[in-house]
């Protein structure tokens, strides 16, 4: 008979997918402290003529950097390492570049990535300002699509720059490489590196060298993440697949996704599909995950020695990331850092002294900070946040390592912790809610002697699921609870027989 | 899954068991049953065969229309239904009958519209989303097609259109559903005529047999065709341009001839200029026959602006050729009765433009010429399977008593004279619970109708029969939404409770009419939870029954389902979600409301990044106008929403300004949340186009060389994605394409506004400032010729052999640019000289090389006539001076090229070293 009613049995489920991954704002525990006992945040007053859209920083020698803006101009800034910064200079050293989101310094060259090309620059008459601009590569396609964005590295252990390219627009692309990472050699020849990237927001390295890149939330990214780029490897969006086409770097183009499947399915069957390393959980990890700078200071940042710091634009943040290899791939856990920022977070650098400038703008995309640019320095106050520090995978379960001993009685406490899990939609549409979620048992937690380790056991850890755990009940041998009480493992892989 | 558990209810509402079985008032008021199609001359117009198919065996369409004969013998039927046949043609309009001619741009226009304004949310796609970004359009028949494995079951059924009924028929349909199908199940998507006859076309592209057959004839049918051109535009491709020359002879002066575009052709009604795409450099041709149908004298008139030309046969009848603004010219000829064929052509270079046309002649006052004069041979879109057919007045008469007494008139408006009898099959309330017997046995007797219901609807039906008087109390204002959203099935885009939202397999459907990066919000319908505690009843109304949109980024329209089926919902959405409205009130400082502009702008929090403000666009994405926020919404609720929008929207790419309830600005009201969340309501209380917030107005931002040159490296309109312009003090200025190495622009004055590139995303090519602008060769500006009879070749930058290698900046900045080509090193420097007037630019170029190059020639420029004056200068086309040295070198050559001529110089290249010295005025 008719079909009329039938139709509305097709009422979907699909929006109520998106009504089940409400959530609140992650909240700021630790009601005395906050995160500016731990960490300072100095503003760099910039000149009122200046409009310092900061897509880049590089330290430079004799406590000087340089700061690159969306607009084109390059400024060495002196006196930024002041607390509070005062007596700053702004020395204009470029101008009228395209959009320049990297930099680097060489050999008494400063290399910046434009979104056309990678120039090197120098000052030949020594008047403060480069007056020779050399093409190192401009071996990619731009259209004039604005979201076509370049976003250049530092230089590799093999002297390498590498250079992460936006689609053009969300979801085409439309001339050579975009949506590519491509790798320029000392010698200025350019090697193909990895595939499948959509919208970056940012590239660095971790401690090791290995480099990784921020994709933001879009077609075949359900959230923003941070990917590590394997040299070969296919980042997950096949867009810019066409383009091997042009090469041999990579082999032969890998097989394209199945739209609707699970990021973790799909890397079982495509060898070349490297899972993203981090999720970032949107909304309640930013929206707009970009720059990335790894803490190589020793301690004089703090507690968090080679993890990895990336910024958020739209929530004016910056995260914290604990990066393992398992199964040969990296993965690991996120965990709030700090907000507050004044602007959109982009550009992120360590200074030699161990602070973290951050950069920021929020042209175009709005930002909660609200001011339309800023240049800021985060500085560790010497005392140490009672934080999860490193949380691994293990095959039954996690440990968690803390920044301090814990309180053995409430860390052992099942009470105290609440897991959840959730995955994404690998899907050629636009972003996915949090989808497939469960709730694993947590069966007991176990306290080391020294109080700086928990052994969790859960029963159900699930492959390809950002499992997100709240500690809300743990209390440091302080009586402190978490500065931030939440962590998000991104489970690609359970190790197999670690002890 | 019917969200109220009331399946069976629904089901005695939308198959009209209250036609037959009488219900008491408040069993019509709970069950709001759907009535059936108009018929007759209001109602719908349907094909004879179609009529007769259907009523042999309504059923198997697959609508709710029950088999009432199928209790007759097989002659028995075809009586009767011979005799409806007649009456209801005798009845009806004969659009059925009206030919359309297939017009592939509009039958394209529908296959896009058709997937993307709303209808697949209810019917079948037609063809699968990545199919229709294929140039061939896919086959009406569905049968055992993936598509129709996926939605078959889950699909309104549209019959077989192809059959039912003509193009413009459904195309009248389409626009005014609600006009004949008055119950609002088929809503109004607010298309515009055009529209509806483009879907009409695609639906019933099954009619266009020559688009699976060419070997179909051709047909007159009814318009005129139309050939849309854009000219004089050098970023435009010059290919496949002759065709639209030969339809202009000596309408376009030559010089704009090379850059003749065809950018779009289609069938129109009349001689005018709606369908051009942009106001100038632009012609059309119309052509096709005019039909005269008393002989005589006519006098022809054609308005236009700039020139024009009508034809009629091979007579030139109107010459309004030429530049100029709007002016009439006629032209008289005599006419014999008959088709003649006719052609218009129009041009307009600048400026406005018009293009209109008129007759007059024996019997004829002055008039533009009207749409039904108009016919071209092409493919006729007619009803499939249509014969011709006359209404046999005896057997429509017997088919009228038919009519009445098969219980047709219980259901159908089909003849104001008609009423149906009173209802023959007892009062539903007696019907009692039994799924036994008359339309719910399992074989209805002859004296029910079958629907072929299945077993688990029957049951339904029984068991809301058997609720007794239940069925005639008023349902709860919960069950009432419930209720109106499943007949209208909003669910299928709005999700509200458990229920609703776009399904998986639907959801790719809904797209955005322009690409914007706003996400799944960008495209799917918002849910319904709670809306009666967000919206103003008021905005509801307006969205529900006048069309009110806040979404105009979102492809998929809401469809307007008429007053009387959803004129209820505002109130209670308003009652059921919000039962204790807490809307503060009171009226906000005037003092607040401009700390609540400061807080909207780029000195607060910027929504002005993401959100539109009247008529300004936003620095980033389009979301909803800040302007209409308190028309639409509720104070409270706008409240809650600053504070936690992803609370009230999951997945909201709005981030929270107040996290936790803490306001990110702490400077204004030092950061107190509820008064800054009072002053920004306040402000949009009288938010409009008087007083958008800061940063929304943008002055130019021009960059100026006040002392020294300065370099704008950014996408330059005229010179590329790779441009690198210069401004000089002097006042000269240029723009050299990296891409292709070349000197792309000069120009005079002004250098460059900024102001694109620096506000929002900074998006576009932005056009010099300044005057005297003129554009360079394009194409590679160095070639090797061995012989001077060599074309110069087309293929730049790398795959050309060229490589950009920077730049290099003197003590006053300015450039010189550094690139090879093969072999050769370039340095590339120019410097501006003040003069009494405007700047001339001096050029130098210097060449060096390692290997021995020969025959290398540089262009440097291209005109339709270039001549040398007795001083040596090189004047092109009147505009531009040259004054060439290549320090000795041979002479320059001026040569015939594709577009007139071109100035080559040779690159003389001796030990190692070649200079090329140009003075430039222009």
């Amino acid at each position: 008979m008719n079909q009329i009613f039938k139709t509305h049995a097709a009422a979907s489920t699909y929006l109520l997918s998106l009504c089940a991954a409400f959530f609140v704002s992650s909240a700021v525990s630790a009601a005395e402290l906050g995160e500016s006992d731990y960490y300072q945040i100095h503003t760099i007053p910039i000149p009122e003529e200046i409009v310092l859209e900061a897509g880049a920083i590089q330290v430079l020698e004799g406590e000087r950097i340089a700061v690159s803006t969306r607009l084109g101009d390059i400024y060495i800034v002196e006196g930024a390492y002041g607390e509070p910064p005062k007596d700053v200079a702004f020395k204009p050293f470029a101008s009228g570049l395209h959009e320049v989101l990297g930099l680097a310094y060489r050999d008494g060259w400063l290399y910046c990535t434009q979104r056309c090309e990678l120039t090197r620059m120098k000052d030949l008459d020594g008047d403060g300002r480069a007056d020779l601009f050399e093409t190192v590569n401009d071996d990619w396609g731009i259209t004039g699509d604005y979201h076509e964005y370049a976003f250049g590295s530092k230089f590799d252990r093999n002297g390498d720059l590498w250079i992460v390219h936006c689609l053009t627009g969300s979801f085409t692309s439309e001339t050579e490489y975009r949506g590519w990472c491509l790798r320029i050699k000392p010698d200025g020849t350019m090697v193909p590196t990895c595939s499948g990237i959509r919208s970056p927001g940012g590239i660095g390295m971790n401690a090791v060298g290995d480099m990784f890149y921020t994709d933001n939330q879009g077609v075949w990214n359900g959230t923003s993440g941070l990917k590590y780029l394997e040299p070969g490897g296919f980042m997950g969006n096949p867009t810019g697949n066409t383009w091997y086409s042009l090469t041999d770097a990579l082999g032969p183009r890998p097989e394209d996704p199945i739209s609707g499947s699970r990021m973790h399915i799909e890397a079982a069957k495509i060898p070349e599909l490297v899972p993203t390393a981090i999720y970032f959980p949107y909304g309640k990890m930013g929206q707009s995950a970009s720059g990335i700078a790894c803490d190589l200071s020793g301690g004089k940042f703090g507690p968090f020695e080679e993890q990895l710091f990336v910024g958020d634009q739209t929530h004016s943040t910056v995260m914290r990331v604990f990066l393992e290899k398992v199964n040969g791939r990296y993965q690991g856990a996120l965990f709030p850092f700090m907000g507050g920022f004044d602007s959109g977070n982009l550009s992120l650098e360590f200074g030699p002294d161990g602070s973290l400038f951050v950069g920021g703008t929020d042209r175009g995309w709005g930002a909660r900070g609200g001011k339309p640019f800023a240049l800021q320095r985060a500085v560790w106050t010497g005392k140490t946040p009672f934080e999860v520090k490193e949380m691994r995978a293990q095959e039954d379960g996690f440990e968690l390592v803390f920044t301090e001993p814990v309180d053995a009685d409430t860390a052992r406490d099942l009470e105290s912790y609440k897991i959840e899990t959730y995955t994404y939609i690998y899907q050629s549409s636009y972003g996915s809610p949090e989808v497939d979620q469960t709730k694993p048992k947590i069966e007991k937690a176990v306290v080391s002697e020294n109080g700086l380790r928990v052994r969790i056991y859960l029963d159900g850890l699930q492959i390809g699921h950002v499992h997100e755990l709240k500690l809300s009940g743990v209390r440091s041998r302080a009586g402190n609870p978490l500065l931030h009480d939440t962590a998000y493992y991104t489970l690609n892989y359970i190790p197999q027989g670690v002890l | 899954m019917i969200p109220s558990g009331h399946y069976g209810e629904t089901l005695i509402g939308e198959l009209n068991c209250v036609a037959c079985h009488e219900a008491n008032p408040g069993a019509m008021s709970r069950l709001q049953p759907k009535q059936a199609p108009r018929l007759g001359k209001n109602g719908v117009s349907l094909s004879p065969a179609y009529i007769r198919e259907f009523l042999h065996d309504p059923v198997t369409d697959g609508g709710t229309m029950p088999d009432v004969l199928h209790g007759l013998s097989e002659t028995e039927k075809n009586n009767v239904v011979d005799s409806l046949v007649h009456f209801l043609v005798s009845q009806q309009s004969d659009e059925y009958l009206a030919p359309t001619g297939l017009d592939e741009f509009k039958l394209e226009q529908g296959r896009q519209l058709f997937h993307s304004v709303g209808c697949v949310a209810c019917h079948s796609p037609q063809e699968t989303q990545s199919s229709l970004g294929q140039a061939e359009v896919g086959s009406p028949d569905l049968s055992g097609t993936e598509l129709e494995a996926q939605f078959g079951h889950h699909s309104v059924p549209m019959g077989n259109l192809s059959a039912k009924t003509s193009v413009a028929a459904l195309a009248k349909f389409l626009e005014n559903p609600l006009a004949s199908r008055p119950s609002g199940r088929m809503p109004s998507l607010g298309l515009s005529a055009g529209e509806s006859q483009a879907i009409a076309m695609y639906l019933a592209r099954g009619q266009a047999t020559g688009l699976f057959d060419p070997n179909q004839p051709l047909e007159r049918v009814p318009g005129l065709r139309y050939t849309y051109i854009e000219f004089g535009n050098n970023e435009y491709s010059t290919e496949g341009n002759e065709d639209f020359a030969n339809h202009f002879p000596g309408n376009l002066p030559d010089s704009v001839r090379d850059f003749l575009r065809v950018a779009g052709s289609g069938i129109i009604d009349r001689v005018t200029d709606s369908v051009l795409k942009r106001p100038q450099q632009v012609g059309l041709v119309f052509y096709g026959s005019l039909t005269i149908s008393v002989p005589g004298e006519y006098t022809f008139y054609v308005k236009s602006d700039d020139g024009s030309r009508l034809y009629i046969g091979t007579e030139l009848v109107v010459n309004n050729d030429n530049d100029h603004g709007a002016v009439e010219k006629s032209g008289k000829i005599r006419l014999g009765v008959g088709d003649h064929p006719f052609k218009v052509t129009y041009y307009n270079r600048g400026g406005d433009g018009e293009i209109s046309a008129s007759f007059e002649g024996p019997g004829i006052s002055k008039q533009e010429i009207p749409a039904d004069r108009f016919t071209y041979r092409g493919q006729a879109m007619k009803p499939l399977g249509l014969a011709e057919f006359k209404v046999d007045l005896n057997k429509a008469r017997v088919g009228r008593r038919h009519f009445v007494t098969f219980g047709c008139a219980q259901c159908h408006d089909a003849d104001s004279s008609l009423t149906g009898q009173s209802p023959a099959g007892g009062t539903l309330s007696a019907l009692g619970g039994s799924s036994q017997s008359g339309c719910l046995s399992a074989q209805p007797s002859d004296r029910a109708v079958s629907y072929r219901l299945d077993a688990a609807e029957r049951e339904a039906i029984a068991a809301a029969l058997g609720k007794g008087r239940q069925l005639s109390q008023p349902r709860s204002d919960a069950a009432k939404i419930e209720h109106s959203m499943t007949q209208m099935n909003c669910y299928a885009c709005h999700a509200r409770g458990e229920v609703g939202g776009p399904s998986l397999e639907r959801a790719p459907y809904f797209g955005m009419t322009t690409e914007v990066d706003l996400g799944d919000e960008g495209r799917l319908p918002p849910h319904l939870n709670g809306v009666g505690a967000k919206l103003r009843p008021d905005w509801t109304s307006e969205v529900l029954l006048k069309g009110g949109a806040v979404r105009p980024y979102m492809a998929t329209r809401m469809p307007q389902f008429g007053a009387d089926n959803v004129g209820h919902l505002p109130g209670l959405f308003d009652r059921v979600d919000d039962p204790e409205p807490d809307d503060p009130t009171g009226e906000v400082p005037l003092l607040d409301t401009k700390y609540g502009r400061r807080l909207l702008g780029t000195k607060g929090m910027a929504c002005i990044t993401c959100h539109t403000y009247g008529p300004y666009p936003s620095l980033g994405v389009p979301a909803i106008d800040l302007t209409q926020m308190s028309h639409r919404l509720k104070r409270s609720w706008f409240r809650d929403y600053l504070i936690n929008p992803a609370s009230l929207r999951p997945g909201t790419r709005m981030p929270s300004f107040f996290p936790g309830g803490k306001s990110v600005n702490e400077e204004i009201f030092d950061g107190d949340t509820e008064r800054q969340i009072q002053a920004l309501w306040g402000f949009l209380e009288i938010a409009d186009e008087t007083n958008p917030p800061d940063g929304l107005v943008q002055g130019t931002k021009e960059i100026i060389a006040s002392d020294e040159a300065v370099i704008y490296r950014n996408f330059i309109a005229g010179s590329g994605p790779r441009s690198i312009g210069v401004g000089y003090p002097e006042k000269g200025n240029l723009s050299f394409d990296a891409q292709s190495m070349r000197l792309a622009m000069i120009w005079h004055g002004p250098f460059i506004d900024a102001a694109r590139h620096s506000s929002g995303r900074g998006q576009g090519f932005e056009p010099p400032l300044g005057h005297n602008k003129l554009m360079l060769p394009e194409g590679p500006p160095l070639a090797i010729l061995p012989d001077r009879q060599i074309a110069w070749p087309q293929t730049v930058g790398k795959p050309g052999g060229y490589e950009f290698r920077g730049y290099r900046l003197d003590e006053q900045r300015r450039p010189t640019f550094l690139y090879s080509f093969r072999n050769l090193e370039v340095e590339d420097f120019t410097e501006a000289i003040r003069t009494e007037l405007d700047a001339k630019l001096r050029r130098e170029l210097r060449f060096t090389s390692k290997a021995t190059v020969v025959d290398v020639w540089m262009r440097l420029a291209i005109g339709q006539s270039i001549t040398r004056g007795e001083d040596g200068v090189f004047n092109v086309d009147g505009r531009l001076q040259l004054k060439v040295s290549n320090g000795g070198g041979a002479t320059p050559l001026v040569r015939d090229a594709a577009a007139g001529k071109e100035l080559l110089v040779p690159v003389d290249v001796r030990n190692g070293h070649g200079k090329i010295d140009v003075e430039m005025v222009w």
